[in-house]
């Protein structure tokens, strides 16, 4: 049993000192092409950037406009709502 | 100086009386924005990002058309603009948008592994009037190695952006100063803090 063990360990010890710099070198390979690749799909994300922020910052102004305009509606409203309660009662 | 540190910045002149933008998710991309809040609906912008490539101009462009036809956006290239560092590739995209059409110019600055890129947005129906202006923000593009040399004062800018992990209050002291090159060239400086 100790021999055949010790015969396999003396096949897969060279094995494995032969195939460990080889896997190594295939995951810097492997790293490589992700590199590659992310930068092939990560390309024109300036250019993405800009349209998106060109939109969203446009309608953020577009937005305050919206607000501003329904907090002045409000007001107008309340205003002539209280005006007109006023003279209802002054009438009576 | 700060070009050992990064490669190029770009500079550019933004119309008087545009307000800087703030935006609510800044990209690693984006450097700054510029709005005309003084029209109401859907404001004009100006908005200049950057991208490291290492791909060529011809292929970068070909990568962006593709990615906007991808999202159905229509992209035409629209020749070139000359700039204060050579010529901006020029393109158009129109979105279809709930306030009616949406027309981006982006001016394409390649350089140095570096694509600087201002987009210019307004509603189709108002290109005609932001056309001059936008226009004349890209030509006013220029891509610079360093920024200090360009200050009045370069020896006390440089001092103080040295010590500016010790002292940043005076650095943004010294930068606020440096108000006679615009509020780019200050944001760009404030960037690299």
């Amino acid at each position: 049993m100790n021999q055949s063990m010790k015969r396999f360990m003396q096949i897969l010890l060279p094995l494995a000192f032969l195939v460990a710099p080889l896997r190594a070198d295939n995951a810097e390979c492997l790293e490589a092409a992700l590199d590659e690749m992310n930068d092939f799909y990560r390309t024109g994300a300036g250019c993405e950037d800009g349209i998106f922020n060109a939109i969203s910052a446009s309608m953020l102004g577009w937005g305050v406009g919206l607000f501003a305009g329904i907090a002045l509606l409000t007001g107008l409203i309340h205003n002539a709502h209280q005006d007109s309660t006023t003279s209802n009662n002054s009438s009576k | 100086m700060l070009c050992t540190l990064f490669a190029a910045f770009c500079l550019f002149q933004p119309p008087d009386g545009w307000e800087l933008s703030n935006p609510k998710t800044p990209s690693q991309h984006s450097i700054c924005g510029f709005l005309d809040t003084s029209r109401s609906g859907f404001c004009p912008s100006l908005h200049l990002t950057y991208e490291k490539t290492s791909c060529s101009i011809e292929k970068y462009l070909e990568v962006v058309s593709n990615t906007a036809k991808s999202k159905r956006q229509k992209w035409r290239r629209m020749g070139t603009v000359k700039t204060q560092s050579g010529l901006a590739h020029l393109a158009e995209i129109e979105v279809c948008h709930s306030l009616g059409k949406v027309c981006l110019l982006q001016a394409i600055l390649p350089a140095d592994g570096e694509v600087h890129i201002l987009t210019a947005g307004a509603l189709k129906r108002d290109l005609a009037k932001c056309a001059p202006i936008f226009h004349k923000a890209f030509q006013s593009m220029r891509v610079i190695e360093d920024l200090i040399p360009l200050s009045r004062n370069p020896d006390e800018l440089y001092s103080s952006w040295q010590k500016r992990e010790e002292d940043p209050e005076s650095y943004s002291k010294a930068v606020m100063k440096e108000n006679a090159l615009g509020a780019v060239y200050q944001i760009q400086l404030m960037r690299f803090k």
